[in-house]
């Protein structure tokens, strides 16, 4: 066992973690993370590297859009190729309320500088050809993107390396030391870290690190289902969105991808295995809106965790009871998307005491007084 | 839809189909699944319903008698039918079999899982191994035996172990060339004690010798010690270049010749096929001499888990003899288990198997020993070499993504892609872990394999979604 | 380069073929007999690169020969990713060996 000690601890090398480190590391804080397995193992690593602007929550939509300026840098700034590409999102309506809502949205995003066009049928053919006449129209956004999550981790990673940030993998956190509500270190099956700064990054198991701290972060966690196919000619430019069906898109490599939407109301619990059920599910929905898909070949699932907190949006925030404890969690899928951004913002929390981005809507003090009302996400996940 | 049996046996390969004989005699409901469009595995592969031919040769007979006592039994077979995923049944503790195939029904639900996967070739990765032309002993043979037809005209023979010279007798009876059988291991002093091994193996004695004597009288040159290390040619293989190689198996460079070829086999054993005891969540352990990871089994072919046997060669490889006999105890087991038969005869059933098992598995261990492919032959493959053929990823982008902290193969290829392919791992799977061990200095028995994930085989959609296929 | 084997002896003793058809190579018509598998076939017809890789251009053919590499893939009958090896012939078959879109 090991004594050591850092200025600021996170926990969690997920995009959330890595990325506040680089920010943090970059800036000259001497920073460690602690991570219970390897880069991006959960969430991170398992989603479909979706980075979109389009049907998100109003609250989200100034932070996205400060960090698609960064994700087109990112590159540059890593020194490392993170396939970064233009590919688009397609939004599906299935009905005439899906539709007149993307429309509202379309104007909406306008005043933020997001292009988005609301497509009719034969529009929807011409982008998709694979796409059933079950689509009403859709909502399109060309200049979302697409990039691969375990390149990102690895430049995150190197980039913070290269700033001396320090990571302490297979370690997982088995209390924290706290003294008159300060945090003082964080104890591990590796050794003790000494800190008086905690990030927790932890995703769907950040409630858990919240209780040894003595706070109820309300976090449910949704396992969610990935199905990847052979590679085939292409048939799906845009990602492929379908409002509480699925998502869908096709790589660069030509595998045709293909993630369901639960939430909370489906079912819970932590997996990396597929359910069965779930699959089955996911499968009959899709191949009714794409039904070429019911040809090709599955070569491969698996399952990530989401982490829903009770209106949907995730907490990014320091906490009033516990002196030096800072949580970036709950974003139930959104994560990876906005990971440039919520490492900067971490930052400057840290760094300068106040964000440059509104960050109301995320504080954790907003599950205190009782009933939570339910945040608008208009399309769900990667 | 769902089926209730007792049994799914997945494989009808010797194993599968003696488990499923045995227990089916003690009634049993048995179902067995398999791939391929018909029974008898690898060893006992048919030539297709629609040729006919009046084969008297020993194997033949072999399996003409195991398919008709299969016959008689009420024993269901699909065949064309990939069992792609098995999980525990929450609600009964038994085991959930997903099917895919033509009038195969979704799932079945069984109190006992027989696994009877078998094996595949192990490849090796040298340069120029992507060219057509360059095929696995096992392909060639399979061409051969089901099929009748010859791949090449001018073959070499590259690989380790017994097969070789089957295969190269096959060929020279088949009108081929064959230049010269390279037979990676060297007869050494301390194989001595193997000798006792042979006692009793009088008619695998014989076939050795039948194979030789073809090979002596056409003349084809049988090098122990020696290996491919390269192929080359544009559109396909025109040459390759061969070398001895030292005790590790690693080529002596100035001993490399060039030898002109149409067509290289390659058969440096074999690995089993554990993709469905991973998937479960078995106890596996390594061992080179059986062909890597292996299911952990107690005396009765029981994995870690209960209810779940894993007999043949995708628990350690053994040949077609002892899948036979672990089959027979796997079916007595599971037909005790299920209350078939009482505890006392299961007994004596089992007891009276251990005398054959015991000498099989001292042949299979002895070959095992004699004939594992050494360190030296991983190190053939150069910077440019593909290692994953379906990604196409190459040496030196494995390597670069290995270092101290991510040393695994599943990291490898969440960064490279390798392993991402259709295959699903299993070409470049052991070539990656190789890799590691060598660049971050551990054994191979210290880097775990990849997380298998269903299915187990690439699947068409239409089966995920519980409906027609 | 490759061919259907006639008589022999040992342990490879003379088969009969099933019936005689015709399948389409490449837009060619091409004997075949029932029961044969694609890549057999090809491998008569001394085809020998059964596909082009979509990365590097590589050419590719049978390699492990009992349906788990994926390398022998051809177009058959229009679907894509066909394995040639275990995949068999059938009368007025379809067959394209193909090079895969660079994307």
């Amino acid at each position: 066992m090991t004594s050591r000690q850092a200025d600021v601890v996170i926990i969690g090398a997920g995009s959330t973690g890595l990325s506040a480190a680089y920010e943090l590391a970059k800036a000259g804080v001497d920073v460690l993370v602690v991570e219970r397995s390897f880069l991006a193992a959960e969430g991170s690593g398992r989603n479909l590297g979706g980075i979109r602007q389009i049907g998100r929550d109003i609250n989200e939509v100034p932070l996205m859009v400060a960090a698609m300026q960064r994700w087109h840098q990112l590159e540059e700034e890593l020194d490392y190729n993170i396939e970064l590409t233009e590919d688009g999102y397609l939004w599906v309506a299935l009905s005439e309320e899906e539709l007149s809502l993307q429309r509202e949205l379309a104007k909406r995003d306008a005043s933020y500088g997001i292009k988005e066009f609301v497509l009719c049928g034969n529009e929807i053919k011409d982008l998709s050809p694979a796409i059933s006449d079950t689509a009403l129209g859709a909502l399109y956004s060309p200049t979302d993107c697409i990039a691969d999550p375990f390149r990102v981790a690895k430049g995150y990673f190197d980039a913070a390396q290269r700033y001396g940030a320090r990571f302490l993998f297979d370690a997982e956190v088995t209390n924290l030391r706290l003294q008159t509500g300060q945090i003082q270190g964080v104890i591990t099956n590796r050794g003790e870290i000494a800190t008086d700064t905690l990030i927790v990054a932890a995703g769907p198991w950040s409630d858990q690190i919240g209780r040894m701290a003595g706070i109820e972060i309300p976090i449910t966690p949704c396992p969610n289902q990935i199905i990847v196919t052979e590679p085939v000619p292409l048939i799906l430019p845009p990602f492929l969105l379908i409002s509480s069906i699925a998502v869908c898109r096709q790589s660069s490599r030509r595998h045709v991808y293909i993630g369901n939407t639960n939430a909370p109301g489906g079912i819970t619990g932590y997996s990396k295995k597929t359910d069965y059920g779930e699959l089955v599910r996911t499968v009959r929905n899709i191949i009714k809106i794409v039904p070429a898909l019911r040809n090709l070949n599955v070569m491969r699932t698996w399952a990530g965790t989401l982490d829903f907190t009770p209106d949907d949006n995730f907490v990014l925030s320091r906490v009033e009871e516990v002196e030096g404890l800072i949580l970036a969690c709950g974003f139930a899928g959104h994560g990876f998307a906005l990971a440039p951004i919520i490492g900067s913002l971490l930052r400057e929390l840290i760094v300068d005491g106040k964000t440059s981005l509104p960050v109301a809507a995320f504080q954790f003090d907003r599950f205190k007084y009782g009933a939570v009302g339910k945040t608008k996400h208009f399309a769900h996940h990667h | 839809m769902t089926e209730l049996v007792d049994l799914v046996i997945v494989g009808a390969g010797p194993a599968g189909m003696e488990t499923a004989i045995v227990a089916a005699k003690m009634g049993v409901t048995v179902t067995i699944v398999d791939g391929y469009l018909q029974p008898g595995g690898q060893y006992y592969k048919q030539i297709p319903a629609s040729f006919h031919s009046k084969d008297l040769t020993e194997r033949h007979l072999q399996a003409e008698e195991i398919f008709h006592r299969l016959a008689r039994t009420n024993v269901r077979l699909l065949t064309n039918t990939t069992a792609w995923d098995v999980f525990p049944d929450p609600n009964t503790a038994e085991w959930i079999v997903a099917l895919c195939g033509p009038g195969a029904p979704d799932r079945l639900q069984a109190k006992a899982l027989v696994l009877a996967t078998g094996a595949y070739d192990r490849p090796i990765a040298f340069p120029g191994w992507t060219l057509p032309g360059v095929v696995t002993a096992g392909a060639v043979q399979t061409l051969l035996v089901t099929q009748r037809v010859l791949p090449g005209r001018r073959f070499l023979l590259s690989g380790t172990g017994p097969l070789q010279l089957q295969l190269a007798s096959q060929l020279v009876h088949a009108g081929a060339e064959v230049v010269g059988v390279l037979e990676g291991a060297k007869p050494r002093l301390s194989y001595a004690p193997y000798a006792m091994s042979m006692w009793g193996q009088w008619a695998r004695l014989r076939e050795g010798w039948d194979y030789w004597r073809t090979l002596r009288r056409a003349h084809v040159p049988l090098r122990f010690g020696w290996s491919v290390v390269e192929a080359r040619g544009k559109e396909e293989v025109q040459e390759v270049i061969i070398a001895k190689l030292d005790g590790d198996w690693q080529p002596i460079s100035s001993t490399r010749q060039a030898i002109a070829v149409d067509t290289l086999a390659i058969g440096y054993g074999f690995i089993p096929s554990t993709e469905l005891t991973r998937l479960l969540g078995c106890e596996h352990d390594y061992f080179p001499e059986q062909g890597g990871y292996v299911p952990r089994r107690d005396d009765e072919m029981q994995t870690s888990l209960r209810g779940v046997y894993a007999v043949g060669d995708g628990a350690g490889i053994g040949g077609a003899k002892l899948s036979r006999i672990e089959g027979r105890i796997a079916g007595l087991a599971v037909a005790r288990q299920l209350g078939r038969l009482d505890e006392k005869m299961a007994r004596a059933a089992i007891a009276r198997q251990q005398p054959a098992l015991a000498r099989e598995r001292r042949f299979a261990h002895m070959l095992g020993k004699l004939f594992t492919p050494g360190p030296g032959l991983y190190t053939l493959a150069t910077d440019d070499t593909v290692i994953c053929r379906c990604e196409e990823v190459t040496k030196k982008e494995v390597l670069g993504a290995i270092t101290a902290a991510s040393n695994t193969v599943t990291w490898v290829k969440r960064i490279t892609r390798a392993g991402m392919g259709p295959c699903q791992g299993r070409m470049c799977g052991h070539l990656v872990a190789e890799l590691i061990a060598q660049q971050t200095e551990q054994k191979i028995s210290q880097i775990s394999p990849d997380t298998v994930r269903p299915p187990v085989r690439p699947i068409p959609m239409g089966c995920l979604s519980g409906g027609s296929k | 380069m490759a061919i259907r084997i006639g008589k022999s002896d040992g342990d490879l003793p003379a088969v009969e073929r099933g019936r005689s058809i015709i399948v389409h190579v490449d837009g060619k018509p091409v004997n075949a007999f029932e029961g044969e598998t694609i890549a057999a076939v090809l491998l008569a017809e001394n085809i020998r690169t059964f596909r082009h890789t979509a990365k590097t251009g590589e050419p590719r053919s049978l390699f492990c020969g009992i349906g788990i590499c994926y390398e022998c893939l051809v177009t058959v009958d229009g679907v894509p990713n066909t394995r040639a090896c275990v995949t068999h012939v059938t009368e007025g078959m379809v067959i394209e060996t193909y090079t895969e879109a660079e994307s």
